[in-house]
């Protein structure tokens, strides 16, 4: 019935969209491990595998502490917002109240608006509040994406848990605080790992508040640090160090990626196709 | 009248403190919300209508609608408005067609699909300004990989120099973020691929009716509303983008988008106003096309 | 050990009102059963008395306190839902002793509460477990214990059984019977299925698009059915309705024309404000298990050929056609012989047939001696 090409053709794509995706990765790897002129040929494989491309990022510049604030900011940004849309989720995902789907409308929109919008204010808030260049900016900063996004998120999965497990916990007489922790929060925690993920890959990879609320190259987060890492003359990019930041940023991620797979696909779709 | 009047009706002390509840429960990411994204954006739209400067924020004059008369008259602006519109419809027009078609096949059955979706979700977790950098290296005019991989099957005479060049800036961009970005739209469309009932598929290979004919008449129509939201999606993000653009091509006349344009006049030329009025419209821009989608029935909002 | 009585009960969800102005009592220490079609509004009634649900109209009262607007804790009643709803990530202890924890007891009279009610459901060896762990009647069981350890004025059971299979449904339905006897207490249960009903019932309510129907011990409703709808609603198979024609009327009295010029007299009492008149179109309501097969044509009510034969062993159904285009079910012996196509004459006592307008689908029989 299926024409004889189908599995071949099948094959074929299957290939050239795996070549596709990883190629740009491979060669990110290939480059960071050629020194001096070996950069500037073409070999698909090296020849010679170089380190010290990754000894210079940590050497000569502040690449180690770049991470840690880049850890610093993902964990503390992902940790508060889960604690706050935990509670919200709950409300927006459990209990029927008037303005509930105006709120949960305006949550929404504010996960779509554009970060440059508000880039200004939260300027002139930031410096307020005694937190330019600081990290603690960076956190209070990402909230405005990573909160709408957590809570929307996690009213989804909240809607899906069994109305009678709720309703159960009530004639229990446990209160709401009891049903949000005992009840609800152990039955969440594969949502909240996934929830978390992706909010922490969001809060990783964020540029434009980190490149605009941080100067010193000391209290950059890894994508600032990236994108101005400059080498000897301000004209010659050291492409060999980039790849190689660009490679040691990126490894924990799709590590991370793999292992959760399933978890961060649910999530997105979660996320999306319920929208 | 055996219907008693509404005023008659005494919610429960259960429905009372729940409501109550919920509210104690919310107000935490309200008071938040409101501090980091309303406050804010209100300030901003403040902002575009005064003289304000970087440096000196405090002292500033209302000057009513000036700063938008001179984005109005700016050249600049007119070509971010019109690269960011050119940027959002081409690349997620080819998102979602390479998407669907990643889709399909991901969704076929086959040895090594495990393998494939994991290949898939490799652009998606890379960072932007990492795939930004990557690229620029591949399309490097001078050492760039490509130029040599072009150059070996004879498609091209000489070396191009993609972002650098005028003419194919902007297309190195899309193409970048199709890359980049055409993984997540193929993994929703490959959910929604899966919600799709089994039998219709079953029924129409029963009957003999041709792959392609199965995909116009029955997946196409079926697929609509999923395709519909993940095109939502991503419009509105492409409409924002920002860092891919800042860090291939710095931000060039050819490529910038209305995002630059804002942190640019922002930052660098330190004029908050006009950047403020920058933001301000492409805010109001944006939220245009958020109330089109959903007055064309895109979104579903009820909050069941 | 409560009384609980709803006084003009409404309950609307935005426009639509699916209880229309209930009025009930619901004796004490009685196992009340709650039974209708789906959509009758049973179980919203069940989740008005636990407190799950707003009452929009009306006061309900258990054990003399009205309760209309206590929250569900505060009520004294334990309830048992139909997807046993464990928290499935505690041990059985775990769930039995949750209400309890939350009431704050303390720890040796939570102990000695949990292990009183494992021993009488059988769980001691199981308390240890997940819920995962467990089979659909072990988890039915944790239910039921989480609900005795509250030690509840009322129990509330909704369509517990719905989600067992049918040899366990059994079972439990023999265990929760038991409950009953060794308990004592006020008990409330919800079902689809009139088996159950019949079975475990001191009182069924049958209710039907929100409205009580009739309120009565299960032979009662069985025997006198005060309309058509639970004449037809209760018993299995389902009763047999012909059509029929007043031919005169006495006192108390009627006179019956059946197809096949067939007749019968049968006591009547007309309820207030229906008149009945000479060649009036009613409906004869007779059980497939009270007619019976006679030797002579003229002897019987109806008369027809068999259509359709349904053989279970123990006993037999026959499909008859009896003329006006109406068929008649009869239960026959489990050795009959009967065949599709065979002419039977068939009868039944006066005292088994059942009278009912045809509009309204009420009830002409005399009302039974109170009991």
């Amino acid at each position: 019935m299926r024409s004889k090409l189908y599995k071949p053709s099948l094959y074929f794509f299957s290939f050239l969209i795996m070549v596709v995706c990883v190629f740009p990765f491979y060669w990110a790897i290939v480059s960071s491990l050629k020194t001096g002129s070996d950069l500037f040929k073409v070999e698909f494989i090296p020849n010679t595998i170089a380190l010290s491309n990754f000894i210079e990022i940590f050497k000569e510049q502040p690449f180690g502490r770049n991470i840690l604030n880049s850890v610093f900011v993902a964990v503390g940004t992902v940790s508060i917002s889960l604690l706050l849309a935990v509670s919200a989720a709950y409300a927006l995902g459990r209990v029927r109240f008037r303005g509930r789907s105006a709120l949960l409308l305006s949550i929404l929109s504010i996960s779509m608006f554009p970060q440059v919008a508000i880039l200004s204010g939260m300027f002139e808030l930031i410096r307020t509040l005694n937190l330019y260049d600081n990290l603690l900016g960076l956190v209070f900063s990402y909230m405005t994406f990573t909160l709408p996004f957590t809570t929307w998120i996690l009213t989804t999965f909240m809607k899906q848990l069994p109305r009678e497990i709720e309703e159960a916990a009530i004639m229990d007489g446990a209160s709401t605080f009891t049903i949000c922790t005992k009840i609800f929060l152990p039955l969440l925690w594969p949502a909240l790992v996934t929830t978390g993920l992706l909010a922490f890959i969001a809060a990783w990879n964020e540029f434009l508040y980190a490149l605009t609320f941080t100067v010193e190259s000391q209290s950059r987060t890894v994508p600032v640090a990236i994108a101005l890492m400059t080498g000897a003359s301000e004209f010659e990019l050291p492409w060999g160090k980039i790849m190689a930041a660009s490679v040691v940023v990126t490894l924990p991620l799709i590590v991370l990626v793999l292992i959760f797979q399933r978890q961060i696909v649910s999530g997105l779709t979660a996320g999306a196709v319920k929208g | 009248m055996s219907h008693p009047s509404q005023s008659s009706y005494n919610k429960s002390q259960l429905t009372r403190s729940r409501t109550r509840d919920a509210w104690l429960f919310l107000l935490p990411t309200l008071v938040v919300l409101s501090l980091v994204a309303g406050w804010p954006l209100l300030r901003t739209i403040w902002f575009s209508f005064t003289d304000a400067s970087l440096s000196s924020l405090e002292a500033t004059q209302f000057v009513g609608i000036d700063n938008f008369m001179y984005l109005l008259d700016d050249a600049t602006w007119r070509q971010s408005f019109k690269n960011t519109l050119f940027f959002a419809v081409i690349s997620v027009s080819l998102e979602t067609v390479l998407g669907l078609l990643i889709a399909l096949v991901l969704n076929a059955h086959f040895k090594g699909r495990g393998w494939l979706r994991t290949a898939v979700l490799i652009p998606w977790a890379i960072p932007t300004i990492v795939s930004a950098k990557m690229w620029g290296w591949i399309l490097h005019d001078v050492y760039g990989v490509l130029n040599e991989i072009l150059l070996f099957f004879h498609i091209i005479k000489e070396p191009l120099a993609w972002a650098a060049s005028p003419d194919l800036a902007m297309a190195s961009v899309i193409l970048v973020d199709v890359w980049k970005t055409t993984p997540f739209m193929a993994l929703l469309l490959l959910a929604g691929l899966q919600l799709l009932p089994q039998e219709c598929f079953e029924a129409a290979r029963v009957d003999g009716i041709h792959p392609l004919r199965v995909f116009w008449r029955v997946t196409l129509p079926l697929l609509k509303p999923s395709i519909t939201v993940a095109v939502i999606f991503r419009t509105l993000d492409a409409l924002r983008v920002f860092d891919l653009i800042y860090v291939l091509t710095s931000g060039s006349l050819e490529t910038i988008s209305m995002s630059v344009y804002a942190r640019q006049q922002l930052f660098d030329f330190q004029n908050v106003g006009i950047g403020s009025a920058a933001a301000t419209l492409l805010f109001f821009i944006i939220s245009l096309a958020t109330i089109g989608f959903i007055m064309a029935g895109g979104l579903k909002q009820d909050g069941r | 050990m409560a009384q609980v009585i709803f006084k003009n009960v409404v309950k609307s969800f935005d426009k639509t009102t699916v209880i229309h102005d209930i009025n009930l009592e619901l004796p004490n220490n009685q196992f009340t059963v709650f039974v209708g079609p789906s959509g009758c509004g049973k179980s919203t009634l069940l989740r008005l008395i636990a407190g799950l649900e707003d009452i929009t109209g009306g006061s309900l009262f258990i054990d003399g306190v009205d309760v209309t607007t206590l929250p569900p804790a505060k009520r004294g009643v334990a309830m048992v839902f139909q997807s046993y709803a464990l928290y499935p990530h505690m041990t059985v202890y775990e769930n039995i002793a949750f209400g309890l924890r939350c009431t704050k007891y303390t720890r040796d009279e939570i102990d000695r509460r949990v292990l009183q009610a494992s021993e009488i459901l059988q769980l001691n060896h199981l308390l240890e477990r997940q819920p995962k762990q467990l089979s659909g009647g072990q988890r039915q069981r944790v239910a039921i214990g989480r609900a005795i350890v509250r030690d509840p004025k009322v129990f509330l059971f909704d369509e517990p059984l719905s989600n067992l299979d049918a040899s366990l449904r059994v079972k439990m339905r023999m265990q929760i019977a038991k409950l009953k006897n060794d308990l004592k207490t006020t008990m409330i249960y919800v079902t689809h299925d009139q088996t159950e009903a019949m079975t475990l019932a001191d009182q069924i309510v049958v209710l039907n698009e929100g409205a009580v129907e009739q309120v009565g011990s299960p032979m009662t409703l069985y025997h006198h059915p005060c309309n058509k709808f639970v004449a037809s609603f209760i018993g299995s198979p389902k009763m047999n309705f012909v059509e029929a024609r007043i031919r005169s009327l006495s006192q108390n009295t009627a006179t019956l024309d059946l197809p096949h010029e067939k007749s019968i007299t049968l006591p009547v009492s007309l309820p207030q404000g229906l008149i009945l008149q000479k060649d009036d179109s009613v409906e004869l309501g007779v059980r497939p298990e009270h007619v019976f097969v006679v030797p002579e044509d003229k002897d019987g009510l109806f008369t027809g050929s068999v259509t359709l034969i349904e053989n279970l062993g123990s006993e037999i159904y026959a499909y008859v056609k009896i003329g006006w285009g109406q068929t008649v079910l009869v239960r026959l012996g489990g050795e009959s012989r009967v065949k599709v196509g065979d002419r039977l004459a068939l009868s039944a006592a006066p005292k088994d047939c059942h009278l009912f307008d045809t509009k309204g689908g009420l009830s002409f029989e005399r009302p039974p001696a109170e009991q």
